[in-house]
């Protein structure tokens, strides 16, 4: 028997001066690192933002692990965490305090905060700057302290949107082996990225999104046949990209 | 390959080139630099919304002004004959020194957050211009806001003198210029010194709240009276003698500033020429530890990071969500040095008001002398001696200044909000939110008052009670106008609550001095402190109906 998806998106709409989704129709498995991808402008974030809860469709529907996310927001954000590119961080505290913060807002339990707060910390390399406030860290220590703070509460549905933004190469390699590793344990993750090769290399299945729609979704394989190369073909990922957006 | 986009990136030696092209400036001077600033800052000011209705409504009241107090005292000017004489010199020179500290406060204050800030510091000192113009262009920078804002609050009295008494009062503008200038000089030299003396890190907090000081200084002098009654009465009698002995007659060095106001032609060019050349001064003494010290502030708070030996317990987690709420915000504005700037400005200003209060209710009990307040149609509407008067005022300024402190900490809590994005993404009630931020912002404003609550409780537990309830009352209505006028900004823009909403401001004015009269009436024990209590509330009732939150969580 199998469980729920982790995202079901349906007919999803949302217009600002123009259609910025215009009729989504997305499936996250659970369990699966999922790459939604997209040139700029194509409606990527808006999308995640409308899971996540921050923003309100103007029509269609979200599911999250079968919960209806715009019926009932609370059970669905339970489940979700967000890591948008800029790190939702307060400067004035340090990572200790941020965490103990989010794990409150979650409710995690006190003793399971504790551990995973020390072991996120030491597996990010901030467990030595656990005292500091963060203001004085640097952008990919920003980035980890706040992915700390997504991962506290343990969620099934982890999204990001640029995760490797301005992080150097040792700690792009901490982000992605930990996503994977979350992924091991079950989870979900879908992320967005211009970095190509981080989609190659990392998701399982990959969605490539354009003016609102979804334009191809599959397996590296499964969209370099839609692209036309063929089962066999050699070409990238940006290969395929670039021949499906039509640039 | 064309040459033409090659010339784009080709440099003028002299500037001679651009201006001949049609600018006014040669690219990089000084005079061009500053043209640059006034440009953006005149946008940021303009950019404000509301910044239309803000102008009009100042400009009404200074008319206002310039007719019922600037004309008549140029007529009184006019009509005595008016010339300065010891008294006279005292008055402005104390005028003067009162505002050149104001200005003070601002420019060290301004100078600091430039440090901070940033903005397009690092591009000017990346560029090939000399460090000492980039300092001399960010000094005159932030001696002109307090500048203009002084030269407008003088402006219906030095007009009206112009026309009606003599052009010469225009030269107050020169002065005032000069002590901009001066003051711009002294802030950031100041902020220089807070660098060497206390390293980048410290300067940050010390020199906001070394500014909210200097800012106070001049009313804690003035209070002196009501500190340190003997002595400062002493102190100011000492001062009116020495003000007839000699040392502020016409013509002696301290009378220069004054008659410099006046457009006294040697007097006004010592003080232009003294300033101009302290100005200068300091520039060209600094201008080199200018990059450094912008540099370090840049890497202020940065690494190398000590190592955190304390291991994190099992306690320190597992709150809910409204206790982790309070507790962040009050982390974070313990933690805010501009906002401590703030709330120490505030206690200066309550130590005073605190020892009065004390010492007049004390006084009171003893009084023998009572008075009534008559208002024309309602007959008696309180009734006291003097002393208990200045107690019933004190009681309502208590209750003002409660609001002041809880809508600025509000402000910083709910529109605020450095991570509206994790906290609507949190499966929390928003609502559950908001009352442990107004929880939060009225912690602080407990401790400020509590010692002057207490004290005004001891001695007169009536007014006391009365002022308790009055201050409570105007925390929570500050605070719920900043929940229903919510309009996410960015923390830096504090000071000036630059994006906030102006309803939102003018709201909490009207709510703070609402609650002051009722509190003050209530005191006194007047049966009309209704007609204030319900004119307040009924406006709390019309802000609610105004409101219209943009909720950033």
């Amino acid at each position: 028997m199998t469980g729920p998806n982790a995202v079901e998106i349906r007919d999803l709409r949302k217009t600002y001066a123009k259609p910025a989704v215009d009729g989504l129709d997305l499936t996250v498995r659970a369990g699966e690192l999922y790459a939604l991808l997209g040139p700029n402008g194509a409606g990527k974030t808006t999308t995640l933002r409308m899971v996540t809860g921050l923003l309100q469709p103007d029509a269609g529907s979200i599911r999250v692990f079968g919960c209806d996310a715009l019926a009932d927001p609370r059970a669905a954000k339970q489940m979700v965490a967000w890591l948008p590119d800029e790190p939702m961080l307060y400067d004035k505290l340090t990572p200790v305090e941020y965490l103990q913060f989010v794990a409150g807002l979650w409710g995690v339990d006190a003793a399971a905060a504790r551990d995973r707060a020390e072991t996120l910390l030491r597996l990010l390399d901030l467990w030595d700057q656990r005292g500091q406030r963060c203001e004085g860290f640097s952008r990919g220590m920003k980035q980890k302290a706040a992915l700390a703070g997504a991962l506290i509460h343990d969620p099934k549905l982890l999204i990001l949107d640029e995760p490797l933004t301005g992080l150097d190469a040792a700690a792009a390699r901490q982000v992605k082996d930990l996503l994977q590793e979350r992924v091991r344990a079950g989870a979900t993750v879908i992320l967005t990225t211009h970095i190509l090769e981080v989609a190659e290399r990392l998701a399982d299945r990959i969605g490539i999104i354009m003016a609102g729609r979804l334009r191809a979704e599959g397996t590296l394989a499964e969209l370099r046949s839609r692209a036309g190369e063929g089962d066999h073909g050699r070409g990238t990922l940006e290969d395929v990209f670039l021949q499906l957006v039509g640039t | 390959m064309d040459a033409e986009p090659l010339r784009m990136f080709s440099c003028s030696s002299s500037g001679r080139e651009a201006v001949i092209k049609g600018q006014l400036l040669p690219p990089g001077g000084a005079a061009w630099l500053l043209l640059h600033e006034a440009r953006l800052n005149l946008r940021t000011v303009t950019a404000r919304k509301g910044a239309a209705l803000v102008f009009l409504v100042l400009g009404l009241v200074l008319a206002v002004v310039t007719v019922f107090a600037g004309v008549p005292l140029a007529l009184l000017a006019e009509r005595t004959r008016f010339a300065l004489g010891p008294i006279s010199i005292l008055a402005v020179d104390a005028g003067l020194v009162m505002i050149f500290t104001l200005i003070l406060s601002q420019t060290l204050s301004a100078a600091v957050s430039s440090f901070y800030d940033r903005g397009d510091l690092d591009l000017l000192l990346s560029s090939p211009l000399p460090p000492q113009r980039v300092l001399i262009v960010r000094a005159v920078s932030v001696a002109v806001t307090p500048f203009l804002w002084f030269a407008l609050f003088l402006t219906p009295v030095a007009v009206p003198l112009a026309i009606l008494n003599s052009p010469l009062w225009l030269a107050s503008y020169l002065v005032l210029a000069s002590m901009a200038l001066l003051a711009g000089a002294a802030g950031l030299s100041l902020a220089m010194a807070l660098f060497r003396l206390i390293g980048a890190r410290a300067t940050k907090t010390a020199g906001q709240l070394i500014a909210a000081v200097i800012g106070a200084a001049f009313f804690l002098i003035s209070q002196l009276r009501n500190l340190l009654p003997d002595q400062g009465a002493s102190i100011m009698s000492a001062l009116f003698k020495k003000a007839h002995s000699g040392v502020f007659e016409p013509g002696a060095p301290l009378a220069w500033p004054a008659e410099a106001v006046a457009g006294s032609p040697l007097p006004l060019l010592g003080v232009l020429v003294l300033s101009g050349a302290a100005f200068m001064t300091t520039a060209s003494a600094l201008g080199k530890r200018f990059a450094a010290d912008a540099a370090a502030a840049a890497g202020a708070g940065a690494g190398p990071f000590r190592v955190s030996r304390r291991a994190i317990s099992e306690r320190e987690f597992g709150d809910g969500v409204f206790s982790v709420m309070v507790k962040k915000e009050l982390r974070l504005l313990i933690r805010d040095p501009t906002l401590l700037s703030q709330v120490l400005l505030r206690t200066l200003y309550v130590l005073p008001l605190t020892f009065l209060l004390a010492r007049n209710a004390m006084r009171s009990r003893g009084d023998p002398i009572h008075t009534a307040v008559r208002f024309h149609g309602l007959g008696t509407i309180a009734y006291g001696s003097a002393s208990s008067f200045s107690v019933y005022a004190g009681a309502g300024a208590l209750a003002f200044l409660a609001g002041q402190v809880a809508g600025s900490l509000a402000w910083i809590t709910i529109s605020a909000e450095e991570a509206p994005e994790l906290l609507a993404c949190a499966p929390v009630d928003g609502e559950r939110v908001r009352q442990a931020k107004l929880t939060a912002t009225m912690v602080p404003v407990a401790l400020l008052l509590i010692a002057p609550l207490c004290g005004l409780a001891a001695f007169a537990p009536w007014v006391g009670a009365a002022a308790s309830v009055g201050a409570a009352g105007s925390a929570v209505s500050a605070g719920l106008i900043n929940l229903w006028f919510e309009k996410p900004a960015s923390r830096k823009a504090f000071r000036s609550r630059r994006g906030g909403s102006v309803l939102g401001a003018i709201a909490e004015l009207i709510m703070g001095l609402g609650w002051g009269v009722t509190t003050g009436m209530i005191a006194a024990l007047s049966p009309y402190a209704v007609i204030p209590a319900a004119i307040t509330l009924l406006t709390l009732g019309l802000f609610y109906g105004l409101a219209n939150p943009v909720k950033g969580y």
